[in-house]
């Protein structure tokens, strides 16, 4: 627990600088940083996903291994972007990984797959969208969440953001 | 310079004593002067802004591809450069920044410490180990350079300090508010 203090006349006090205090709650909740978080965090999981790790409640780890038959099926396939026959990546065509969206309202943000329609491997038209190939994938091989440390990463950008908008507010 | 734990010791630990820096700075004032600002030594918000402040610049200059003599990191090896992660992660091959995930920079924290002295550490054995490898070189056939980012130069100290103690400082504040803003966020850790 962070216990704050305080001081007369500090920029804190806000009888005398309220004005610069608002401004700097706009800043710090607005939907420009909460955008750019939003494309950090998908960034993220993109990346550590395509290198073969999940997230199972907080902890990252790797991505259950895909089966003989399943790698047999994939050799000699046109896979998507860091796709290969062995690895489990959760890329075969590459579209469900393109097809992050993301929800930014006043303070928040959510992460999400898009119901956007995709293709077989074949070039055909697929009867499921990429969120429902997200939501199957997902009960085996969790992976549209955060681990602590990359949660860490995140506010860590979120807390620099705040004191570069500080210092420029109150200096 | 800071005080870090020796090579061999598993947890990578930073000790500044902001006492010995203030008797560095604090020269050309008047004892009076002295006297009041060396009670602010102990004062935990500043404590904690110095310790905040430190991580911060640390986490910059690596980022800027220095370490704490302002030397280029030495360069990655021709096989993590070929490595699959090293193209995911969109890593140049000149700059050296010790940033794949970013998680083991962000994981540097500060723990609370008595007297004026703060400690800057790792928060996970992960990230620290990561750092410790960095730190002192090694790994398997000695194959990892040392590239030593985790410390403050002398310069570095007096900066951070002046900084928080001269009578405009906003940085106690910058940071508290900094906490503040993330506070709601410490569910997700």
């Amino acid at each position: 627990m962070i216990k704050m203090r305080v001081k007369k006349g500090s920029i804190l006090d806000a009888s005398v600088r309220r004005k610069k205090f608002k401004k700097l709650k706009q800043q710090a909740l607005s939907k420009k940083i909460m955008k750019r978080l939003a494309k950090s965090t998908e960034d993220l999981v993109y990346k550590r996903v395509k290198s073969g790790y999940g997230v199972k409640g907080n902890t990252k780890g790797k991505l259950k291994k895909l089966s003989p038959r399943y790698k047999k099926y994939r050799k000699g396939k046109p896979l998507g972007e860091f796709g290969t026959p062995n690895k489990s990546n959760l890329t075969l065509t590459g579209q469900m990984l393109q097809a992050f969206g993301n929800k930014v309202t006043k303070n928040t943000f959510n992460l999400f797959i898009k119901k956007t329609s995709r293709k077989t491997i074949t070039g055909g038209s697929d009867k499921h969208n990429n969120a429902k190939i997200a939501e199957f994938v997902s009960k085996l091989r969790p992976f549209l969440s955060l681990s602590k440390p990359e949660a860490r990463v995140i506010i860590s950008e979120y807390r620099q953001h705040i004191k570069d908008v500080a210092r420029k507010i109150f200096n | 310079m800071a005080q870090r734990t020796k090579k061999g010791t598993r947890k990578l630990r930073l000790t500044v004593d902001l006492a010995r820096i203030f008797n560095r700075v604090m020269t050309n004032k008047s004892p009076d002067v002295r006297r009041a600002l060396r009670s602010k030594l102990t004062d935990v918000s500043v404590k904690r802004a110095f310790a905040l402040n430190a991580i911060e610049l640390i986490t910059k200059r690596t980022l800027s591809n220095k370490d704490v003599n302002g030397e280029s990191f030495a360069k990655y090896s021709k096989s993590y450069k070929k490595s699959a992660e090293f193209k995911i992660y969109g890593k140049s091959a000149t700059k050296v920044n010790l940033k794949l995930t970013g998680e083991m920079l962000a994981s540097m924290v500060s723990k609370p410490k008595a007297g004026t002295s703060i400690v800057l550490e790792f928060i996970d054995a992960d990230n620290n180990n990561k750092a410790h490898g960095h730190t002192f070189g090694g790994g398997v056939k000695n194959s990892l350079p040392i590239r030593d980012f985790f410390n403050l130069t002398s310069d570095e100290e007096n900066e951070l300090l002046t900084d928080i103690l001269k009578e405009s400082s906003t940085e106690e504040d910058v940071n508290a508010l900094a906490d503040f803003f993330t506070l709601a966020l410490d569910d997700l850790l």
